[in-house]
């Protein structure tokens, strides 16, 4: 069930809320969490209800473990604890990988039956191995099995994040007050929930129609066009901000219509100046997870320059492999790893200026090529292959040939017995004919100015404190006015309308 | 600026865009712009200008409702040129379930969806060789193919996404209005409630230009986004993903299994269209598909000891097919038998299932409509050249026209 279709929308979300309220209204708080733990595993369990009992186990191993390293402070207890969970994720996730990696490197041909992916298997494991990492270390309490489940199973951050951490989380479950504050918590709830579905189902899943053509086409081993490329790229980019970021919205949304705030999860990524920056404004709760469970543990900036950086490095490549057991997530990370080093060597030659300091006239290349890098990555991302990354970065850096208008091939044609300059051809700039080019950019150009100048949900929901963070307060400001009640509304409206669509035809003849 | 905080806001904001949603699914689900919610068979749709558009959507459920012993199946060519008031019909429950450029894996599967409903008596399958261009786009013409939609005999529940699409949409609530104020909606195709169209109203279509005219254009369509579509820029009737043979197969399985009447016709565009097909270096392809048909026929004929299906060749060259075009800009000449190259109208629909039933009732070539088989399949690839060739010498003008339709 996602967030974004009917049944979720029109019949889990309100009888779940109904539920919850009626319960925690008649002072039983904890029967209250109780429906909520229930309806998040049926929650779960409506994708595919062979794997709740994955779950459920999952839970009640790691419970019963952080009880044992709780009392008896026994640190094999936690090995076995990481080591099942990642022996979980590892099976679930990445034996397919590392079978064919070995047939690779072999030359065998081992085959593993079709292994279906849990959902939401890297957020829920990861949950918990920071639970019995905290419990060793004394960082985190001992818990009531209701508040974990709740912890681990609550259905907004379940699926999709954000990777929450217990000492956050574990309080707001123990608060009685919650109808202290129904009408504002479903007032900014609501809301941002909107919000999140609006980016999600109108502005993502519209720009998505220029992208996917493109690595479709790249993944059929045709080459495209310099500007067929940058567009397909540039509208991933784009797709993926809005898609990821409107789902975190809603999760934030929905949370907090039961009362509770999640941590932040994307600070407008793409106003960053530098890819240090983009990293701390973009999937925050993963960063924030390999830098305090995978980069410190491996040493962390303790170790002199060149640890710094081979963790740096280490830290990215696995969190590339986090996100997919595929060697383009592996190369994606590394790139991303790769920009980091750059980056801190930039920041060392160049001293620490901080960003106010500094001039426009840096700032504005600085945002630009951070884009630019960020952009170029995402195709690897992307990209079904190693193969149609390639191509389409070919394609991009016009190794494939720069196409022009006819009239300007034949002046540009002496240019092309140079050998540093790519090839101008003429004509079939746009030739795989993968979309409707006055529309590709009139949505491109339009998500970028969202993306680059429009105040995120966060800063304009800042009043009413949308997330645990404390965010800089946008101009604009919601208020629970009628204002903002028809603006949402409208939006609403809107958005469910699109929620589904029949595909219509227009046939040139007849 | 503040305003006023409103006590009820989160209630307003979950009251009022469900309140608007209600209204629109009930306008929709009364006004029913896909005719999926009624039937009428005798109905013509010509204040429902999405429903051709739409025609996926809208025939699958026509077939749930009106359940049809005999459906016909095929591409644009079944929907304009076969006529469903043809005395062939007579005493059968006929539904026209063909949609534009469908390809052979639809065609099975809406083979199977009729059949769901009601065990069919029989099919009549126009073949297109478009059809098998598993490269094909399958956007444009093509796009609305929903394979969930479609029953087959180990599912036939109930695809909820089309009655959300088409009660609580934003497309459902456009096609609405568009029914209930047609003067604003553009000149529409009007379908009628057996899933076909009326010559007349395809025939005033063409107009702009005339049937010259109106065949370059399709001509290069049907270059540009079906045979030689981009991106790939080639004819196949296979891929890693698909194989539009096997689809023929198990079609031809499916028929001779449960012993469905099936009459497969490859229709008679003009030879016009075939040279284009040349012109566009598709003629070994062309022959190679005749031939894998005729193979495959054979081969489900032997599985089940039972005759070969019949399959019907409209495409050899004589009076009809190679009726003469008017002029270019001559749009006062009407042809007796083609829309333009590509589509035979109905009245040559009429010759063909005359034909094929064996009724007769005015002189036809002998060659409109032979049986293609292993014994007649050299022959008939003979014979076709031939009249390729002599099409060649005799109109040397069409031939700058078709080169203009191809790529460069």
């Amino acid at each position: 069930m996602l967030f974004n279709s009917h049944s979720f929308i029109f019949l889990f979300l309100p009888l779940t809320l109904l539920s919850f309220y009626a319960l925690a209204s008649r002072g039983t708080f904890r029967h209250a969490l109780f429906a909520l733990v229930f309806a998040s595993l049926f929650f779960y369990a409506w994708w595919n209800p062979i794997y709740l009992p994955l779950l459920l186990a999952s839970i009640a191993v790691n419970y019963v473990l952080a009880i044992g390293i709780h009392r008896y402070r026994s640190k094999s207890l936690l090995v076995v604890g990481v080591v099942l969970n990642l022996a979980l994720i590892g099976y679930f996730k990445y034996a397919g990988f590392f079978v064919e990696g070995i047939n690779d490197l072999t030359g065998t041909s081992h085959t593993l039956h079709n292994i279906i992916l849990p959902l939401g298997i890297s957020f829920f494991t990861f949950q918990q191995i920071t639970f019995l990492v905290d419990t060793w270390t004394g960082n985190a309490k001992r818990y009531s099995l209701l508040d974990y489940c709740q912890f681990v199973t609550f259905f907004p951050q379940l699926i999709a994040g954000p990777i929450v951490h217990h000492h956050e989380m574990m309080p707001q479950f123990q608060q009685t007050t919650i109808l202290d504050n129904v009408r504002e918590n479903l007032s900014v709830g609501l809301s941002i929930f909107i919000i999140g579905l609006f980016k999600k189902v109108v502005l993502a899943d519209s720009v998505a129609v220029f992208a996917t053509p493109v690595f479709d086409t790249a993944q059929a081993d045709l080459t495209l066009t310099i500007y067929e490329a940058w567009i397909g790229s540039l509208a991933y980019t784009l797709q993926l901000y809005f898609d990821f970021s409107g789902y975190s919205d809603m999760a934030i949304g929905l949370a907090r219509m039961f009362g509770i705030r999640l941590p932040l999860n994307f600070n407008s990524p793409y106003k960053a100046s530098s890819i240090i920056d983009f990293w701390r404004r973009w999937h925050m709760t993963l960063s924030r997870f390999l830098r305090d469970y995978l980069y410190i543990p491996l040493g962390g900036s303790r170790h002199g320059s060149f640890r710094r950086s081979l963790n740096v490095f280490l830290t990215m490549l696995l969190g590339g492999l986090w996100h997919g057991a595929g060697w383009t997530f592996v190369i994606w990370g590394a790139l991303h790893g790769f920009y980091l080093l750059i980056n801190h060597l930039w920041r060392q030659w160049r001293g620490h200026t901080s960003n106010a300091k500094a001039h426009w006239a840096w700032m504005v290349p600085a945002h630009v090529l951070t884009l630019l890098a960020v952009v170029f990555a995402w195709v690897v991302f992307r990209a079904e292959s190693w193969d149609a990354a390639l191509s389409l970065w070919q394609s991009m850096l016009g190794f494939n040939g720069i196409a022009v208008p006819s009239s300007i091939a034949a002046v540009l044609q002496p240019l092309n017995a140079l050998p540093v300059i790519p090839e101008f051809t003429s004509g079939g700039l746009f030739r795989n004919q993968l979309f409707e080019l006055k529309d590709a950019i009139l949505w491109i150009t339009g998500l970028i100015a969202i993306a680059l100048f429009l105040p995120n949900t966060q800063q304009i929901m800042h009043n009413f404190k949308p997330v645990l963070e404390d965010l800089k307060p946008s101009s604009v400001q919601w208020q629970p006015n009628w204002i903002w009640l028809c603006v949402l509304s409208v939006t609403a409206i809107y958005t469910l309308l699109q929620l589904t669509g029949v595909s219509e035809f227009l046939y040139f003849q007849f | 600026m503040n305003y006023r905080t409103l006590k009820n806001y989160p209630l307003l904001l979950a009251l009022v865009p469900v309140l608007a949603l209600v209204c629109v699914a009930l306008l929709n689900y009364f006004v029913d712009p896909y005719r999926i919610f009624s039937s009428d068979k005798s109905a013509l749709y010509s204040d429902y200008p999405a429903l051709h558009p739409n025609l996926r959507l809208h025939k699958a459920y026509q077939v749930n409702y009106q359940k049809p012993d005999t459906i016909i199946l095929g591409t644009s060519k079944a929907i304009q040129g076969v006529p469903l008031d043809h005395s062939y019909f007579n005493e059968k429950s006929v539904y026209n379930l063909a949609a534009p450029l469908a390809s052979m894996r639809e065609i099975h599967h809406l083979l199977l969806h009729a059949q769901s409903n009601k065990p069919l008596k029989e099919v009549i399958f126009v073949i297109d060789f478009l059809s098998f261009n598993v490269l094909a786009r399958t956007d444009g013409p093509a796009a609305g193919f929903v394979e969930g939609r479609l029953k087959n005999p180990n599912d036939t529940s109930v695809y909820w996404p089309d009655y959300l699409a088409a009660t609580i949409s934003a497309d459902a609530l456009k096609a609405s209005v568009s029914v209930l104020r047609p003067a604003d909606s553009p000149s529409h195709r009007v379908l009628n409630g057996q899933g076909g169209r009326a010559d007349d109203e395809i025939a005033s279509r063409l107009s702009d230009g005339g049937h010259r005219s109106n065949s370059q254009k399709i001509e290069a369509f049907f270059v540009d986004s079906v045979l030689l579509a981009a991106p790939y820029r080639r004819y196949a009737t296979s891929s890693k993903q698909d194989d539009s043979l096997v689809w023929f197969e198990r079609f031809v399985d499916e028929a001779q299994r449960l012993g469905m009447k099936t009459t497969l016709i490859i229709g008679p565009s003009h030879t016009r269209y075939w040279e284009l097909l040349n012109q566009g270096g598709l003629w070994q392809q062309f022959e190679q598909w005749k031939s894998a048909m005729v193979s495959i026929n054979d081969k489900i004929a032997k599985k089940y000891y039972k005759p070969e299906l019949p399959l019907w060749d409209f495409t050899l060259p004589n009076a009809i097919t190679n009726e003469v075009f008017p002029a270019a800009g001559d749009s006062d000449t009407k042809m007796q038998y083609y829309y333009e190259a590509v589509h035979f109208n109905q009245y040559t629909g009429a010759l063909m299932l005359d034909r094929i039933s064996d009724q007769v009732k005015e002189p036809l070539p002998e060659n409109f409509g032979v049986i293609l088989n292993n014994d007649s399949l050299s022959r008939i690839h003979a014979e076709l050249r031939d009249g390729l060739q002599h099409y060649r010498e005799q109109h040397p003008d069409s031939l700058d026209e078709l080169q203009q339709a191809l790529p460069e």
